[in-house]
C-alpha cells in the first residue's frame, strides 16, 4: 500500500486560474467526482448492508407478541353461556348456552343463528374440539348430545362467505339415573372410535365409547357402550374435578380435587377402561381445575385451584410411560378455569375466574402476558384457528375478542442455544430436526449441534492441513532453491482456486470408497512417512560430503517426492496385512465391535482430506509470504553465528514470523468454516454431536444449503436459518478482522528492521 | 545419532515432504480427474465372458480389485467390474465377476453398442429390421442398411425436434401471451369486447396448436415404425425403435481412427447436446450455456461498481482511521461464506426485490411468480456481490501501484483530475484491474453454494435467451456446471452409471476456472514486466 494521494487539481494550484481547463471538463470533473464518490460509498454501504439485512431478516424472532382488543358484546343469551368457538376467518362465532347454541359474528355481535338441538331438559355443560369441529353438549337429565360444528367456506364475487352448519349426530344416556352431567369431555379419533366422558356434581365418572362399524355401503351403524368409573373414586374417596380426553381417544385424564390426576387407557367398545397409574399434578389438597391436551396428543396443560400453570409430557421411565412435569409458567392469582390449546402449534392460553388471560408457549416455556379481559366470570377461551386471535365469554354472555400477533412464538434465544426437553424426550437436549413427518410434529431448531458440526468439520480439517501447509510453507521459504519457489507457488496458487463442487464430489464419490477400503493404511500414513523421510536423512548424511554437495543436493526435491511417494505406497501396500494381524481383517467390523465408535463411509476424515485442499494453499501462501519476507539480514546474522539452517529458520525466522502463521491459518479456518459444497457432499449430513473422526456431521453452512430453499418465506425456520447465518457471518468476519489486523501489524514490524 | 538429529536436517526433510505431499495431492487429484474425466468417453472394447457354470455375459470392463474380505466367497482372489448395459432387461447397469467363475473369454467382431434415449446403453447383436412389426427382407450387410435408416431417422428426429421446439413453441408463447393479455385486461376492469377480441384471437391460436399437435403425432407414429431385432448376449430377443437410437457402433471392429472418431462423435454429443436421463447421459450444453451466461451478467455487474468502490477508496475518500477499517471490512468480505451471500440473495434479491417487481409489473401472472423466485439475474447478482472485494482489492492494488510522478505529470500539464484518472490512471491500472476481474470470474464460476439458493435448477426447460421477445429472460432459472455435478453425483438415481458424466462435467470446469486463473498469472506477469521496464 502505497501513501495515499492527496493531490487533485485545486491544491496544485494550477487548474483554476489558467484558461486551460474548459468549463466543460471542469463540469465534468464536478459531476464525476459526485458520481464516483456516490458509487463508492453505495457500493460499500451495500456490501455492508449484507450485515443489517441478515439482522433485520432475523430480528422478528424475537419480537415480543402483539395483542388487539377487537371487540366486546353483551349477548343475549339464554341462562348461563358455557362454550364459544371461532371459524379459521374469524367472521363466524358461536356461542353454547344453557338454552343453546347461538351463530353470530363477532364483529357485531349481530345473530346469525340459534340452534336448540335439546327438545328437553337444560344445557350445563360443554365440550369442545375446534380441531374437528366436534361439540359435546352435557345436559341436566343425565344425557349428553353429540354434535358437529362446522363452517363452508365459499367465494361469491371475489368476497368470501362464512356459513354455519350444526348437525346433531347423536345422543348417548351417560347418566341412568339422569343426574346432570357437570362436566364433559368428548373426542373423536378422526376415524370409526370416539369416547364420552362426563362427571356429576355427586362425584359419578361415566365414559362411553363409540365406534362405528364398517358396512357394506359406507359406515354403519354405532357400536356403543358405556362405563361407571366411580368405584376407583369412592374407594380413594376422590371428587372430580376436571376432564380429557386425548385426540386419538386412548386416554381419559381426570383431575381430582385432591391434585391427583387419574388416568385410564380407552380400548375398544368392549374393553372396560383400565385405570393406569395416577400421579400428582399439584400440591396436596389443591384441586385440578382444567386439563387440556396440547397439539399432537403427547403433552397436557395443567391448571390448578391457584393459579399454577404447568405442562407435562409422557416418558418413558424404566419401561413405563409415565407423566413428568417439563415446563412451568407463570401463575394466576386465582384458580385457572380455562386451558385451550392453539390448532397450530404448542401455544396454549390459559383463563382464570377473574377474567385474566394468559398467553404460553409450551416447548421454549415462555408466557407472553397476561390481559384482564374484563369478562367475569369467566365461562370460555377459544383459540382461532389460525392462531391469529382468541374470544373470551363470560357467564353472562359477554363476548370479547382480540387480535393476536405472534408469528413465532416457539422462538427463544434458549430455544437457539440451550438445551431443551422437548415432549417425550427423556431430557433436555440440543436437537436440530426441522421437518417431519406430520403436521402435529414440533419443528426442533437448537442451532448447537449445527455450530456443533461446523466446528467438528473446521478442527479434523485444519489438524489434517495446518501441519501440512506450514511445513510446507516454511520449506518453501527457508530451504528451498529460488527455481523450485517459483514454480510451487503458482502450483499452489491455482490449487487455491479449485471450485469446491469439485472437490466434494471428489471427496464424497472418489475418496470416500477408497478410505473405507484402505483406513489402516491411510492410518499408517502418519507414522510410515516421516520414518523413511528421516531413514533416508540419516542415510543420505553417511554419504560423502563432497559427493552430496556437488551431484546430489540439487536433487533433493526431486529425492523427497519419491521418499514420499514411496512412504504413501509402502503404507498402502502394509495397510491390509496390518488389517488382518491388529483389527482381525475388517477394521470397521473391528471399531463396531470393540470400541462403541461407528464407522460412516462419508465421515469426517474424508470431509478433512477435501477440506484439506481448500484450506492448505490459503495458509500455505499467507504463511510462505510472512516467512520469506522477514529480513534477509537476520539471516545472514544468525548463520555467520555459525547457526545451522534449521536452527537459524525455528530460532530467528519462525519467531519473527509467528504472527503472520498465526493470521494464516485464522484465514484458513475461516475458510473452513463456512465451507459449503465440501461438507455438503462428503459428509452424510446427519446433526448428530460426537467427536468420532469417523461419523460424519451437519455444517451450518450445508444445512443452510439444504433447508433453505424449502423454507417458506418468512416462517420460523427462514428467520432461524438466517441466525445461523449471521453466527456464521460473524464467526468469519470477527476471525479475518483479527488476522488482518495482526497482518498488518506485523507488515509495520518489518518494515521498521 | 544424537548429533544427527540436533543437526535439524532430519526435520528439514519432514518441511520437504509436507510440501512433496502437498504438490502430490494437487497431481493427484487433477491427474484423477484428467483419468476419468477423458476416458468417459472412449469405446472400449465389448467382452464376452463364459462363465464356470455356462452362463455368458457380455459387457465393458471398467475395474477390478482384490475381493473385499468380507464377503462370503472370498478365498483371495480378485474380481472385475463389468458394465453390462441393458438396464432394462438386467435392472443393473454394472455387475461384479470373481476371476475364479470365468471359464473363457472372447471378443465377438460383431458385437452392438447401442446407445439409446432411454434405459442407457444396449450391449447385444443385432438380428434384423423389421417394419410395422413385419421383418423386413435384408438385401446386402444388414449394418449397413440399419446404418441407413439411422441417417433416415435422424433427419426425421431433427424435423419432430424443430416443430416442438419452434413451431409448437411459438404457439405455446403466443398462447401464454394471450392468456396473460386477458388477466390483464380483467384486472383492469377493461370493456368486455377488448376482452372478446383476446378470445378470439386465442381460439386461433388454439386451432393452430391442435393442427401443429396431430402433425407432430403422425410424424412421431411414423418414426417409431421402424425397429430392430436384437439379441442380448444372454440369449434373449427384443426390439428396440430405431428412432430411440442415438448412436450405433461395433466397438471391436473399429481400428484406432474410428475409435477417435466414435470419441470425438460422444465428445461433442456432451458440449453440443441437451442432457438425457435424468442428466445422466447426453450432453451439458444447457449448463454450460448457464454458467458463461451468468458469469457474463455477474462480471458486467461487478467490474463497473467494484472499480467505482476502489476509485473512490483510493483516490476520492480521505485517508484516515474510517477509510483503513471500511478497507479491512471490504477485504474481510472475501473471506465471509458463500452460502451468506447466497442468503442474503434469496433474501433481498429474490423476495424483496423480485417479489416487489412482480407487484408492480406482473400482477397478471401472480401467484406465479415472475421475478420474485430465484432466476439468473438474481444469482449473477448475487456473486457479482460475493466477488466485489476481490475486483475492489485487486483494483486498488493497481491504482496504487500507478507512479506518482505520473499523476503529477498529468495535473502539472493541466488536466482535471477526473481526466487525469480516466487517461492516465486508469488505463496505466488497467492490467491490473483485468487481474482482478479474470481472478473474480474465476471464483464466481467454481462458486455452487450461493446458486443453490438463488435460482440454479438440475433441468431448466428454456435457455435464458431464446427467439420470443423479449429474447433476454433473465427471470428464468438455469442449469450450472458446478451444479450439475452436485446434482448428477448426489441426487441422480443411478450414481454408479452417471460416474463417467460427472467426471467430464467436472474436467470441463476444472479445464474453465483453471484457464482462468492461469490467464490471470499470465497477465499479472505480463504487468509486472511492463512496470519494471517503466521503472524510472
Amino acid at each position: 500500500m502505497s501513501a495515499p494521494i492527496s493531490v487533485d487539481a485545486k491544491s496544485t494550484g494550477i487548474g483554476g486560474r489558467r484558461r486551460g481547463i474548459s468549463p466543460r471538463a471542469r463540469w465534468m470533473d464536478k459531476v464525476g467526482r459526485r458520481l464516483i464518490a456516490v458509487g463508492g460509498v453505495g457500493i460499500i454501504a451495500a456490501v455492508l448492508g449484507i450485515f443489517i439485512f441478515i439482522l433485520g431478516e432475523a430480528y422478528p424472532l424475537f419480537q415480543d407478541p402483539e395483542t388487539q382488543l377487537l371487540e366486546s358484546h353483551a349477548l343475549e343469551t339464554e341462562g348461563k353461556a358455557l362454550a364459544v368457538g371461532l371459524d379459521p376467518y374469524r367472521q363466524v362465532a358461536f356461542v353454547a348456552h344453557v338454552g343453546g347454541i347461538d351463530f353470530l359474528e363477532p364483529t357485531s355481535g349481530q345473530l346469525m343463528m340459534r340452534e336448540r338441538p335439546h327438545r328437553k331438559g337444560r344445557i350445563i355443560s360443554t365440550s369442545y374440539s375446534a380441531t374437528d369441529g366436534q361439540l359435546a353438549l352435557g345436559l341436566d337429565d343425565g344425557r349428553v348430545l353429540l354434535a358437529n360444528v362446522g363452517f363452508e367456506l365459499d367465494y361469491d364475487e371475489g368476497k368470501r362467505r362464512v356459513s354455519p352448519s350444526f348437525l346433531l349426530t347423536d345422543s348417548i344416556v351417560l347418566d341412568q339415573d339422569s343426574e346432570p352431567i357437570a362436566h364433559t369431555a368428548f373426542r373423536h379419533d378422526g376415524e370409526q372410535r370416539s369416547a364420552v366422558a362426563g362427571f356429576t356434581e355427586t362425584g359419578k365418572l361415566l365414559v362411553a365409547v363409540r365406534e362405528q362399524q364398517r358396512g357394506l355401503l359406507g359406515p354403519g351403524e354405532f357400536e356403543k357402550a358405556t362405563y361407571d368409573l366411580s368405584g376407583v373414586l369412592r374407594v380413594f374417596r376422590e371428587q372430580p374435578t376436571s376432564i380429557a380426553i386425548d385426540g386419538t381417544v386412548r386416554q381419559l385424564l381426570v383431575g381430582m380435587a385432591s391434585g391427583k390426576i387419574y388416568r385410564w387407557a380407552l380400548g375398544d367398545v368392549d374393553d372396560r377402561p383400565r385405570l393406569l397409574r395416577a400421579f400428582s399434578a399439584a400440591e396436596p389438597g389443591m384441586s385440578i381445575t382444567a386439563i387440556s391436551f396440547i397439539l399432537g396428543d403427547i403433552s397436557i396443560a395443567i391448571g390448578d385451584e391457584c393459579g399454577q400453570v404447568s405442562t407435562w409430557s409422557l416418558i418413558e421411565k424404566e419401561g413405563v410411560r409415565v407423566y413428568l412435569k417439563l415446563h412451568d409458567f407463570q401463575s394466576h392469582a386465582v384458580a385457572i378455569t380455562s386451558l385451550v390449546p392453539s390448532q397450530r402449534n404448542k401455544q396454549f392460553l390459559s383463563g382464570d375466574a377473574n377474567g385474566i388471560i394468559g398467553l404460553h408457549h409450551m416447548t421454549s416455556e415462555q408466557s407472553f402476558f397476561q390481559i384482564e379481559s374484563g369478562a367475569v366470570p369467566l365461562a370460555a377461551l377459544a383459540f382461532a384457528p389460525k392462531a391469529n386471535g382468541f374470544a373470551v365469554l363470560s357467564m353472562d354472555g359477554r363476548l370479547v375478542g382480540y387480535e393476536l400477533k405472534n408469528p413465532h412464538p416457539e422462538i427463544t434465544p434458549s430455544v437457539l442455544f440451550d438445551k431443551i426437553w422437548y415432549e417425550a424426550y427423556p431430557k433436555p437436549a440440543y436437537v436440530w430436526q426441522s421437518t417431519g413427518g406430520t403436521d402435529a410434529f414440533e419443528p426442533k431448531l437448537g442451532l448447537i449441534p449445527l455450530i456443533f458440526g461446523t466446528a467438528k468439520g473446521t478442527i479434523y480439517a485444519m489438524l489434517l492441513a495446518l501441519p501440512i501447509a506450514v511445513l510446507a510453507a516454511i520449506y518453501t521459504a527457508e530451504f528451498a532453491k529460488p527455481a523450485v519457489r517459483n514454480g510451487v507457488k503458482p502450483t499452489v496458487e491455482i490449487m487455491a482456486s479449485l471450485p469446491s463442487v469439485i472437490l466434494g464430489f471428489l471427496g464424497g464419490l472418489w475418496l470416500a470408497p477408497l478410505l473405507e477400503g484402505a483406513l489402516v493404511g491411510t492410518l499408517l500414513l502418519l507414522p510410515m512417512v516421516p520414518t523413511i523421510v528421516i531413514v533416508a536423512a540419516w542415510m543420505w548424511q553417511l554419504l560423502p560430503q563432497n559427493f552430496v554437495r556437488r551431484v546430489a543436493g540439487s536433487y533433493e526435491v526431486h529425492l523427497l517426492v519419491v521418499l514420499t511417494l514411496f512412504g504413501c505406497w509402502l503404507a498402502y501396500y502394509v495397510g491390509p496385512q496390518a488389517e488382518i494381524w491388529f483389527f482381525g481383517g475388517n477394521i470397521q467390523n473391528w471399531f463396531t465391535s470393540n470400541t462403541d465408535l461407528h464407522y460412516d463411509q462419508r465421515n469426517c476424515l474424508v470431509v478433512g482430506f477435501a477440506m484439506g485442499f481448500a484450506v492448505v494453499p490459503l495458509i500455505f501462501t499467507i504463511c510462505e509470504d510472512a516467512l520469506s519476507s522477514v529480513p534477509q539480514h537476520l539471516r545472514a546474522g544468525s548463520l555467520a553465528l555459525g547457526a545451522t539452517r534449521w536452527q537459524t529458520a525455528i530460532r530467528v525466522v519462525l519467531p519473527m514470523a509467528a504472527p503472520g502463521i498465526f493470521s494464516a491459518s485464522m484465514i484458513g479456518f475461516g475458510r473452513a468454516v463456512g465451507e459449503t459444497m465440501i461438507v455438503l457432499m462428503a459428509t452424510g449430513n446427519t446433526p448428530i454431536m460426537d467427536w468420532n473422526i469417523f461419523s460424519g456431521m451437519r455444517t451450518i453452512s450445508a444445512n443452510i444449503a439444504v433447508e433453505l430453499p424449502e423454507a417458506p418465506h418468512h416462517g420460523s425456520l427462514y428467520r432461524v436459518l438466517f441466525v445461523s447465518g449471521l453466527v456464521l457471518f460473524a464467526t468469519t468476519f470477527f476471525i479475518n478482522t483479527v488476522a488482518e489486523i495482526v497482518r498488518q501489524r506485523l507488515r509495520e514490524r518489518y518494515s521498521r528492521l | 545419532m544424537n548429533r544427527f538429529f540436533r543437526s535439524g536436517e532430519p526435520f528439514i526433510w519432514l518441511t520437504g515432504s509436507a510440501l512433496a505431499l502437498c504438490l502430490f495431492m494437487i497431481s493427484g487429484l487433477v491427474g484423477v480427474i484428467l483419468y476419468h474425466g477423458l476416458g468417459a468417453f472412449w469405446p472400449k472394447d465389448m467382452v464376452e465372458y463364459r462363465t464356470t457354470d455356462g452362463r455368458k455375459v457380455m459387457g465393458r470392463v471398467v475395474g477390478r480389485e482384490e475381493i473385499p474380505a468380507g464377503l462370503s466367497s472370498s478365498d483371495g482372489g480378485y474380481r472385475i467390474q463389468l458394465k453390462t448395459g441393458n438396464r432394462d432387461t438386467y435392472g443393473l447397469d454394472f455387475r461384479w465377476m470373481n476371476e475364479s467363475d470365468i471359464a473363457g473369454r472372447t471378443k465377438p467382431e460383431d458385437a452392438v453398442v447401442l446407445e439409446r434415449l432411454e434405459w442407457g446403453d444396449f450391449y447385444g447383436f443385432v438380428g434384423g429390421l423389421y417394419n410395422d412389426g413385419v421383418e423386413e427382407a435384408i438385401e446386402g450387410p444388414l449394418w449397413e442398411i440399419l446404418n441407413e435408416h439411422l441417417r433416415g431417422m435422424r433427419l426425421l428426429t431433427a424435423r419432430i425436434h424443430g416443430l416442438e421446439k419452434d413451431d409448437l413453441g411459438e404457439v405455446n408463447n403466443a398462447i401464454e401471451q394471450l392468456r396473460l393479455q386477458k388477466r390483464r385486461l380483467e384486472l383492469d376492469v377493461a370493456p368486455r369486447e377488448e376482452i372478446e377480441a383476446v378470445d378470439r384471437q386465442y381460439e386461433k391460436y388454439w386451432d393452430q396448436y391442435e393442427q401443429l399437435a396431430a402433425e407432430l403425432m403422425r410424424l412421431r407414429e411414423e418414426s417409431e415404425r421402424i425397429e430392430v431385432a436384437v439379441r442380448l448376449s444372454s440369449g434373449e430377443e427384443r426390439r428396440i425403435k430405431v428412432a430411440h437410437i442415438v448412436r450405433a457402433y461395433r466397438p471391436n471392429q473399429l481400428n484406432t481412427i474410428e475409435k477417435v472418431l466414435v470419441y470425438l462423435s460422444k465428445a461433442w454429443e456432451f458440449f453440443a447436446g441437451e442432457p438425457r436421463e435424468s442428466n445422466t447421459e447426453g450432453g451439458v450444453f444447457p449448463a454450460i450455456f448457464g454458467t458463461v451466461m451468468m458469469v457474463m451478467l455477474m462480471t458486467v455487474a461487478v467490474v463497473p461498481f467494484g472499480v467505482l468502490a476502489a476509485l473512490y477508496l483510493r483516490e476520492y475518500a480521505k485517508q484516515g482511521l474510517l477509510v483503513q477499517s471500511i478497507r479491512i471490512a471490504v477485504n474481510n468480505l472475501a473471506g465471509v461464506p458463500s452460502i451468506v451471500f447466497g442468503m442474503f440473495g434469496l433474501g433481498f434479491f429474490v423476495y424483496g426485490v423480485g417479489g416487489g417487481i412482480d407487484r408492480l409489473f406482473y400482477a397478471e401472472a401472480l401467484p406465479a411468480p415472475t421475478f420474485g423466485t430465484g432466476g439468473i439475474l438474481w444469482a449473477s447478482l448475487t456473486l457479482a456481490l460475493l466477488t466485489v472485494p476481490v475486483v475492489v482489492v485487486a483494483t486498488e492494488e493497481a491504482l496504487a501501484s500507478v507512479p506518482r510522478e505520473i499523476r503529477d505529470g498529468s495535473l502539472a500539464l493541466g488536466s482535471t483530475k477526473l481526466q487525469m484518472i480516466w487517461r492516465v490512471v486508469l488505463p496505466s491500472a488497467l492490467p491490473g484491474i483485468l487481474t482482478g476481474v479474470i481472478l473474480a470470474t474465476a471464483r464466481g464460476a467454481g462458486e455452487v453454494a450461493p446458486l443453490m439458493i438463488t435460482g440454479v435448477v438440475k433441468l431448466a426447460p428454456d435457455l435464458p435467451v431464446d427467439s420470443f421477445w423479449p429474447f433476454l429472460h433473465l427471470e428464468r432459472k438455469f442449469m450450472h456446471l458446478g451444479f450439475h455435478i452436485y446434482d448428477v453425483g448426489f441426487q441422480s438415481p443411478n450414481v454408479e452409471a452417471a460416474r463417467p458424466m460427472v467426471y467430464t462435467t467436472a474436467l470441463l470446469l476444472l479445464g474453465i476456472v483453471l484457464a482462468l486463473n492461469l490467464t490471470a498469472i499470465v497477465v499479472r506477469n505480463y504487468l509486472r514486466k511492463r512496470y519494471a521496464s517503466s521503472a524510472f
